[in-house]
């Protein structure tokens, strides 16, 4: 899970593998790794889920943490188009450190959508580059478990 | 010092360490009772040696790095960032990881960093003073929107030709809006670039 700091990387993952949700913001200090096992067409995945703290002024997601990884969900905050910017930047990082892996973008607090400030166009940009931008809500839990399902069926295709 | 007193030390101490041997195989170092947070692991006892990426898939990933502190050996301590694990309980153990060679023997230690929560209230305050301050530079640039397109008509007003009372009206009008509009940015000054575009 990539993303800049307070997007709901911890929480998405809190809903998709215990299907709960708190509201009160708890920052990630260092790296929490979680499993689940999903069900794709050929059977069985199970999903190694690392929880990275968030990248800001105060931290740096560390390369080594991206290597090794068969996917990742980068995931901005809808209601702050700065995460978007931070998300694209994680992408390319991954990118040169783990190759061209699958990945998901994740626009998470949907549920807040009409107070959203993401910049479409750059959305749009995003998804000509072929990027697949999906709307999730860890408060609500929508969109959480096709997101992961998602992932891992792409994951389980290469 | 005995092994079995430095085992006991280790323990008072909150530190739980592992000895690699041959075959990356790593057995817990003495048999003293182990730190309260390492009992509440899903670990095995120390008469069988442990998958490290099995039971902490974080120190899977740092032994990537310790390996090489391994073999070059020499005095210095390779530390991880700080990492959390659930415990059987359902909560939370914070840990950090270490990879030390004493005497030609390589040792991975864990240990329940003393000043975790404090580092995390420190982070924690930081991060939630940006999230406050982002909103509030948010709220007031929709504060200021509508305050300018009210500058823009009346810059349209006036261009379209008033008569001299009305003149005076809308001076004092403009005069009002420049003035509220300066009381909104000092509240949270904003970028020159963001206010040029509201202004737009």
């Amino acid at each position: 899970m990539l993303g800049g700091s307070g997007v709901g990387k911890t929480s998405l993952v809190s809903r998709f593998v215990s299907s709960l949700f708190s509201d009160k913001y708890l920052t990630t200090v260092g790296v929490k790794v979680d499993k689940k096992t999903v069900a794709i067409d050929s059977g069985e995945m199970t999903l190694m889920l690392w929880d990275i703290y968030g990248q800001d002024e105060f931290q740096t997601v560390r390369d080594s943490y991206l290597r090794g990884a068969s996917g990742y969900l980068l995931v901005a905050d809808g209601t702050r188009s700065a995460t978007l910017d931070t998300a694209t930047a994680l992408q390319q990082k991954a990118e040169s450190v783990a190759g061209r892996v699958p990945f998901l973008l994740l626009l998470n607090k949907a549920d807040l959508e009409p107070d959203w400030q993401v910049n479409e166009r750059a959305l749009w940009k995003l998804a000509e580059q072929g990027w697949h931008v999906l709307k999730t809500s860890a408060k609500t839990g929508a969109g959480v478990d096709d997101a992961f399902a998602r992932l891992a069926r792409e994951m389980a295709a290469v | 010092m005995t092994d079995a007193v430095l085992a006991e030390l280790l323990t008072r101490l909150d530190l739980v360490v592992f000895e690699r041997l041959p075959g990356d195989v790593f057995v817990r170092f003495g048999s003293a009772q182990a730190p309260s947070w390492f009992s509440r692991l899903s670990l095995t006892s120390r008469e069988e040696a442990i998958t490290i990426e099995q039971a902490m898939p974080f120190v899977g990933e740092f032994l990537t790095a310790a390996n090489e502190a391994w073999r070059a050996g020499g005095e210095t301590r390779l530390c991880s960032d700080p990492f959390t694990v659930t415990d059987t309980t359902g909560g939370e153990v914070a840990l950090v990881a270490s990879a030390v060679v004493v005497a030609n023997r390589c040792f991975l230690i864990l240990e329940s960093p003393y000043d975790f929560e404090e580092r995390r209230g420190a982070l924690q305050s930081a991060r939630e003073n940006v999230l406050a301050h982002e909103e509030h530079l948010r709220r007031t640039g929709e504060l200021l929107r509508p305050i300018h397109a009210a500058q823009q008509v009346m810059h349209q007003l006036t261009a379209s030709g008033l008569t001299p009372e009305q003149e005076i009206l809308a001076a004092r009008i403009s005069e009002l809006l420049e003035s509220l509009s300066a009381s909104v940015e000092s509240l949270a000054p904003l970028p020159k670039g963001v206010s040029r575009r509201l202004r737009r």
